[in-house]
C-alpha cells in the first residue's frame, strides 16, 4: 500500500465489515485486518504470512493461489482451512481476488454464509443420519426375520409331512401286526398259519425299522451330521455283493439284472452307505420295471471319481418331474406308493456327503438312469485295467 | 424422446415438493430404471445440481437440506426392496462421514450399490465420534473403510480419524477410500489425509472397489 488515503479507506472498509476480513500483499503477508480473526485466533496477524494460520491440507492450494497458477477468474470463491479449528465456528474462508491499480493487493474475505445456523444444521444432519441408520438397521432386521420365518415355516411343513408319513406308513404295518397278533391269539390256529403270520410280522417290523432309519438319516443329512466311515472299497467286490442281494429280487419279477465295472476300481467311501444308496436306487428300479425288463449297474472311472450308473427299462420320469426327484417325500407314482419317498433324498445326501454328485436322466417309455460319483481311492484315483467287462 | 429423469426429479426438488419427487421416482422405476440407474443417473446429477445452486446462492441451506432429505426417503424405499434380497459375498464395508459432515448421500449410494452386489455395508453416516468409529473398525474388521468430506474444513478431522484408525488397527488396517468435493479440487489431498484411494463419485468408488476386491 503506497497510497495513504487509499490505505485509510481500506482500513475503514475492513472495520465496517461484519465478518473477519484481511488484506494481504501478493506474497501472502497480512497488511491490514479488522481484528476479528486476531480475536478468534488470539494471535497477531498483521505483518505475518497468512500461511502460518492455514492447515497443512490448504497449504498447496494457498501456494497456487499466491502463484496465480490457477486459471480461475477473479472473484472466484476458494475454501481454505485454518490450522486451529477446535475453538471456533469460523473455519472457512474464501479468497476474492481484488488487485488494486498497481496489481499488488489481495483481499481475503470471510466465508460466513449461514454461519450462525451451523449448529442447527449439524444437529439436523445428526438426526438425519440417525434416522437413516435406524431405517437401514430395521430393514436388515426385517429381512432377517422374514428369512427366519420362511425357514421356520418350511420346518413346520416338513414336520407336518413327517407326521403324515409316520401316520400313514407306520400305522398301516401296525394294523397288520395287530391283526396278526389277534389271529395268533386263537388257540385253534394251525401251526403252518402261525408260521406264516409270524413271517408277515417279521417283514412288517423290518419295513418299519427301515422307515424309522430313513427318517433319522434324512434328519442327519439335513443337519449335516450324516456319519461316514470311509475306507478303501473295491468296486468289483461291491458289485458282487449288490448282485448277490438284488439279483434274486429281479429274477422273481423276470427282470434281467447285470452288474459291470470297467477295470479294477476302488472308491474311498463308507461301504454300508454306498450299499444303502445303490439299494435305494435298485429297490425303486425293481419295483417300477415291468417283467422281462432289464436293470444294469455299471461303474467306470471318470477323472478322479468313479461314476456309477443304475439304469432300468421302467416307465421313465416325466420331464417336468425331473427337477424334483431328489426332494424329500417326492413320489413318482403316488398311487404305487411303496416307500416314504426318502430314498433318493438320502441317496443324494450320501453321494454329496462323500464329495460326489448324483443326477438322473430319463425318458418316458424308455427308462431311467441314475448316475452318482464317489471319489476314487488313492491320490491318482483307481488304476483301470484293459476295460475288462466283469459281470 | 428419452426423458431426462434427473431434470424432472430436480424440478420437484426445486419446488420443494416431496410427494411429486417421490412420484417421479416411481414413474422412473415404472419406465424401467433399476436401482443403479436411479442412484447414478437421477439422484446423483440432481443433487450435484442442487449443490451448485446452493453455491450460487440460488438454494438456501434449508432448501438444500430438504432436497437431501427427500432423496434419503426415496433411497430408503429402494433399499428395502432391492438391496436385501441379494446373496452375501463376504465383503464388508464401513462407511462414515467426517464428524460434523452433513453431505452424506454419496456415501449412502456407495453402500447401497455395493449391497446390491452382495457386500455387507454398514452405513454410519455423519456425527459418529472418532473414538466410536475406531472401536467399530476394531470390532467389525471391515475390508473397506469409506469416508467422505464434502467441505474442506472437515479435512483435518478426516486426517486425524484416518491416523487413529491406522494407529489402532496396525497390520490389519482396512482399505481406506475417501471421496468428496475437496478431493476433486486437489487430487493430492487423498494422500495427505492418509487414504489409500480417492473416488470421484459413487460410480467411481464402486468400480474401484469391485476391481480391487473382485
Amino acid at each position: 500500500m503506497t497510497n495513504a488515503p487509499k490505505v485509510r479507506g481500506l482500513h475503514a472498509c475492513l472495520q465496517g465489515f461484519p465478518g473477519a476480513v484481511l488484506a494481504l500483499t501478493c506474497d501472502g503477508v497480512v497488511t491490514d485486518s479488522n481484528g476479528r480473526l486476531e480475536a478468534l485466533l488470539a494471535r497477531e496477524l498483521v505483518g505475518h504470512s497468512f500461511a502460518d494460520v492455514l492447515d497443512v491440507t490448504s497449504q498447496d492450494k494457498w501456494a497456487r493461489l499466491l502463484a496465480r497458477d490457477e486459471t480461475t477468474a477473479d472473484n472466484a470463491l476458494w475454501e481454505l482451512n485454518l490450522e486451529s479449528t477446535e475453538r471456533f465456528d469460523l473455519r472457512t474462508f474464501a479468497v476474492v481476488w481484488a488487485p488494486d491499480e498497481a496489481g499488488e493487493d489481495l483481499w481475503l474475505l470471510e466465508y460466513a454464509r449461514d454461519l450462525h445456523l451451523q449448529p442447527l444444521y449439524e444437529e439436523l444432519a445428526a438426526a438425519n443420519s440417525e434416522l437413516v441408520r435406524t431405517q437401514r438397521a430395521l430393514a436388515k432386521e426385517s429381512a432377517r426375520l422374514a428369512q427366519a420365518l420362511r425357514v421356520q415355516e418350511a420346518a413346520v411343513h416338513l414336520r407336518d409331512d413327517v407326521l403324515a408319513i409316520v401316520a400313514h406308513d407306520l400305522r398301516n404295518p401296525l394294523d397288520r401286526i395287530s391283526a396278526s397278533v389277534a389271529l395268533l391269539l386263537d388257540d385253534t390256529l394251525a401251526s403252518e398259519s402261525r408260521v406264516r403270520l409270524l413271517g408277515v410280522m417279521e417283514r412288517t417290523v423290518t419295513g418299519m425299522n427301515r422307515l424309522v432309519r430313513d427318517l433319522l438319516d434324512a434328519a442327519s443329512i439335513d443337519t449335516g451330521r450324516l456319519a461316514l466311515e470311509r475306507r478303501r472299497v473295491d468296486v468289483t467286490q461291491l458289485l458282487d455283493h449288490v448282485r448277490e442281494v438284488y439279483a434274486p429280487h429281479a429274477a422273481a419279477k423276470h427282470i434281467r439284472f447285470e452288474c459291470r465295472a470297467e477295470g479294477t476300481l476302488a472308491v474311498h467311501a463308507d461301504q454300508e452307505r454306498v450299499m444303502q444308496l445303490l439299494g435305494n436306487l435298485l429297490t425303486n428300479a425293481i419295483r417300477l420295471t415291468p417283467s422281462n425288463g432289464q436293470i444294469d449297474v455299471h461303474a467306470e472311472l471318470a477323472g478322479k471319481q468313479v461314476r456309477f450308473a443304475v439304469s432300468d427299462t421302467g416307465p421313465g420320469i416325466p420331464r417336468q418331474d425331473l427337477p424334483f426327484v431328489f426332494e424329500r417325500f417326492w413320489q413318482g407314482r403316488p398311487e404305487a406308493r411303496g416307500s416314504a419317498g426318502l430314498g433318493l433324498t438320502i441317496g443324494k445326501g450320501i453321494a454329496e456327503g462323500h464329495g460326489g454328485a448324483i443326477w438322473v436322466e430319463s425318458e418316458v417309455g424308455r427308462g431311467t438312469t441314475f448316475f452318482f460319483t464317489l471319489p476314487a481311492d488313492g491320490e491318482d484315483g483307481a488304476t483301470p485295467s484293459q476295460s475288462v467287462a466283469r459281470s | 424422446m428419452t426423458i431426462e429423469w434427473w431434470r424432472v426429479y430436480l424440478d420437484a426438488l426445486r419446488a420443494g415438493d416431496r410427494r411429486r419427487a417421490l412420484a417421479v421416482v416411481d414413474d422412473a422405476r415404472a419406465a424401467g430404471l433399476g436401482l443403479p440407474a436411479l442412484y447414478l443417473d437421477v439422484f446423483q446429477p440432481a443433487l450435484r445440481e442442487v449443490g451448485r445452486l446452493w453455491q450460487q446462492n440460488e438454494f438456501t441451506v434449508a432448501e438444500e437440506h430438504l432436497a437431501t432429505a427427500v432423496t434419503q426417503i426415496a433411497m430408503g424405499r429402494l433399499y428395502t426392496e432391492y438391496c436385501l434380497a441379494t446373496n452375501r459375498n463376504g465383503r464388508t464395508l464401513l462407511a462414515a462421514c467426517a464428524e460434523t459432515e452433513k453431505h452424506e448421500v454419496g456415501l449412502r449410494m456407495i453402500c447401497d450399490l455395493l449391497e446390491l452386489e452382495g457386500w455387507d455395508a454398514t452405513y454410519l453416516g455423519a456425527s459418529v465420534p472418532q473414538d466410536s468409529l475406531v472401536a467399530m473398525v476394531l470390532r467389525d474388521r471391515p475390508n473397506v473403510l469409506a469416508l467422505s468430506a464434502s467441505l474442506a474444513p472437515h479435512l483435518p478431522q478426516l486426517r486425524s480419524l484416518i491416523a487413529a484408525v491406522r494407529g489402532a488397527t496396525g497390520e490389519a488396517v482396512p482399505y481406506i477410500i475417501v471421496g468428496g468435493r475437496p478431493f476433486l479440487d486437489d487430487h493430492s489431498l487423498a494422500d495427505k489425509v492418509g487414504a489409500d484411494a480417492m473416488a470421484r463419485d459413487a460410480t467411481d468408488a464402486v468400480d474401484r472397489l469391485r476391481q480391487r476386491f473382485g
